[in-house]
């Protein structure tokens, strides 16, 4: 009983481990989308001041 | 000297043709189901007729067809041929719905939707049934990943010649070593996207706008499949002003560039290395290219006529549209004939280059595609490097696509001659346009947004323009997303079967 | 003398009552030639689409459209509240929406929504109630489908083998 209960919980940890694996993954996405929000903001912020000085 | 096509190799193209078409049909029951729920009455035949009509042509093809070996080219034209029918099958219920002046708009619509471009001729949209309108964004969803690649997952090892379909759709990436777990996962993959798609645009416009909760899901399910698979249909006639809510802009953002990411890099994030969003050189092309084109735009938006006055109505409509012409998805903020009367020429002509140069292979997005690009510049950095060492030395180009590789002739050849083919396509839409009266720099917008399966538009595709121009569109919508091999392919086959021995 | 007056007074009118009067538009127009309705006010006559959504601090955006197209009409917090927006409703594949006469001010890049093109209402007027849109069964559809479906069975059942 215990070893069927053991192998139950080795393959719960197992999916929580692939989904937090996912979870970090789908993160990284998120954070070069925001590299290039932050960088195009940027961007366009030097334009405007260069605009500003033309 | 050709070869005629033998009876049995047009039988097994009738087989495989039969085969995944069978699938298809049973796609038009999700609609049906989706009419009943929200009591369409006339809309549930509309699918019913269209599902008996796909079935017993998939029957037919597979009756008359039995199984065999394909060619290459033989199974590259049969995707080809696939789109096709596809197209005219899922144009029925759209053109049933009496939304559409022709059944040549109907497919018009059906191969926007399929190719996931986005150019619409529908009329009267705000008062389409839900089930039109859903399956409008749904075969966005199916075609987006690839109609082979739906098949594959079904019909699974049974057909022997699977990769060459694979590739026939535009896609050469092989995730795993075994096809038909790389179409799995490009499905497994999807479907993640989707549950967190649709749950965070669902939150957003049931918090958010108020929409009542059923509705809700069915916008963010119609907006999710657009942007994701970087289609750029929408439920409403406004496309995504409709929402009038930052918010969605942001998420509907944010999945473009999910959209437009390779699937191998999402495995490789998901499961491998997490190192490759930065290595890889698809990311940094995209990301310079992306760049680029946005530096062109703000430039094009500081020139008269201009109209936007702050920072943020500038980053807002400037950065959603660059991303949005280069993601290929095609969705707007702003009018049609706003982009043809307020925005400048450069504003332009930077919205269609990020429109050309196109997002990752192997994802939904269309256009030249960030590794050619890469491709492109490497062998130029090849090239000087050559010319700057003594012959007799050996000069080498590394790039990192998953995995260290060296450029060779193959690589590059290939490449050349695809975004040769893109480039002539481009001109050759834009041609017709102006010689059927457009300006050229509009028809050429307009010519490229249908290649590269981008979907915005000047304001020329509309029900009354010509009919000559809405079949060019179409022709472009095909080739842009099989990415002319296949397009080639069918050529040879009836080349062969005409003056073959 | 007062012939010469109620004449010039006439031209007088012709020529500058463009200048007094509000401009009667389509929405059509407007969103095709945003430059030369640029800040005016003006008076649309429309269906509400859709739904009506909530905007930010109490206020409510409607997308009105005169069949062709659609635009966006925000309704500011204090006009909202005056108004019985709970006998509104928005046009649908089964609802023909509250038809309304807005008057408002033409923005092609509305500084205060981040550069959208829309119409501030200033006044709304309510022209016709919601109705309901029947959509008569088509019998030829009905049996054509049926008439399919059922062929596509005998089929099936033909080549199963």
């Amino acid at each position: 009983m215990d070893k069927v209960l053991n192998s139950e919980r080795k393959c719960l940890i197992g999916w929580f481990k692939s989904s937090l694996k996912v979870l970090l993954g789908l993160l990284v996405e998120v954070a070069y989308f925001v590299w290039l929000v932050l960088t195009s903001a940027f961007l366009l912020f030097l334009f405007l001041q260069f605009k500003a000085v033309f | 000297m050709f070869l005629r096509p033998s009876q049995s190799c047009l039988r097994s193209i009738l087989y495989y043709l039969g085969k995944i078409l069978y699938l298809f049909a049973f796609l038009f029951l999700i609609p049906a189901f989706i009419a009943l729920l929200f009591k369409e009455i006339n809309p549930f035949f509309d699918f019913l007729i269209g599902f008996s009509v796909a079935f017993i042509v998939s029957r037919l093809f597979y009756w008359l067809g039995s199984e065999g070996s394909l060619r290459v080219g033989d199974s590259l034209s049969l995707v080809a041929i696939l789109w096709v029918v596809a197209m005219l099958l899922s144009a029925l219920p759209l053109y049933l719905s009496g939304h559409y002046g022709s059944y040549l708009d109907a497919c018009f619509e059906a191969m926007s939707g399929l190719t996931t471009t986005g150019l619409t001729l529908v009329q009267d949209l705000d008062h389409m049934a839900y089930s039109t309108n859903f399956w409008r964004h749904f075969i966005m969803f199916i075609a987006g990943q690839g109609i082979v690649v739906a098949g594959i997952l079904v019909f699974g090892p049974a057909a022997g010649t699977l990769y060459n379909l694979y590739v026939g759709e535009g896609r050469e990436e092989k995730i795993f070593p075994n096809v038909v777990n790389t179409a799995k996962f490009i499905w497994a993959a999807s479907f993640v996207y989707l549950a967190v798609g649709v749950f965070v645009l669902a939150l957003v416009l049931f918090f958010g706008s108020g929409i009542s909760f059923l509705l809700a899901i069915f916008h963010s399910a119609c907006l999710f499949m657009a942007a994701f698979d970087t289609g750029g249909f929408t439920p409403q006639s406004q496309s995504v002003l409709y929402y009038h809510n930052f918010l969605v802009e942001l998420v509907t953002l944010y999945l473009m560039i999910a959209g437009t990411m390779n699937f191998a890099l999402h495995f490789n994030l998901w499961f491998k290395d997490k190192k490759e969003i930065i290595k890889n050189i698809e990311t940094r092309s995209l990301f310079f290219t992306i760049l680029l084109c946005w530096i062109i735009v703000i430039y094009g938006l500081m020139k008269p006529p201009y109209y936007l006055s702050s920072f943020a109505s500038l980053f807002k409509k400037g950065f959603y549209h660059v991303l949005s012409a280069h993601s290929g998805t095609g969705y707007m903020t702003i009018y049609a004939k706003q982009l043809a009367t307020q925005w400048s020429e450069a504003a332009l002509i930077g919205l269609i280059l990020a429109m050309a140069f196109g997002g990752s292979s192997c994802s939904t997005a269309g256009g030249i595609k960030a590794i050619r690009l890469a491709i492109f510049f490497k062998s130029l950095a090849l090239e000087v490097k050559k010319r700057a060492l003594p012959s007799s030395a050996i000069v080498l180009e590394r790039f990192h696509h998953f995995r260290e590789q060296i450029l060779n002739e193959e690589i590059v050849w290939s490449a050349f001659f695809i975004t040769l083919l893109y480039l002539l396509t481009y001109f050759f839409g834009g041609l017709i346009g102006s010689l059927l009266g457009y300006p050229f720099l509009f028809s050429f917008f307009e010519s490229v947004s249908a290649t590269a399966n981008v979907g915005l538009s000047v304001g020329i595709t509309n029900p009354s323009m010509p009919e000559i121009l809405k079949v060019v569109y179409i022709i472009q919508m095909l080739a842009g997303r099989l990415e002319f091999i296949s397009i080639i392919s069918v050529f040879g086959l009836f080349n062969a079967i005409i003056r073959g021995k | 003398m007062k012939r010469i007056a109620s004449v010039l007074f006439f031209f007088f009118f012709c020529f500058f009552a463009p200048c007094f009067s509000v401009c009667g538009a389509e929405i059509n127009d407007l969103v095709n030639e945003p430059v030369r309705w640029e800040g005016l006010e003006v008076k649309v006559r429309g269906e509400i689409v859709g739904d009506i959504l909530k905007g930010e601090g109490g206020s409510f955006w409607i997308n009105v459209s005169d069949g062709e197209s659609a635009i966006g009409v925000f309704l500011p917090q204090k006009l909202a509240k005056n108004l019985e927006m709970e006998r509104w409703k928005g046009g649908n594949y089964l609802v023909k929406g509250t038809e309304l006469m807005i008057k408002g001010v033409f923005n092609s890049a509305c500084a205060e929504h981040g550069g959208d093109l829309d119409l501030h209402a200033m006044e709304v007027r309510l022209i016709r109630e919601s109705r309901s849109i029947h959509h008569p069964l088509s019998f030829l559809k009905v049996k054509l489908a049926l008439f399919l479906f059922f062929v596509a069975l005998a089929f099936f059942l033909f080549t199963r083998s």
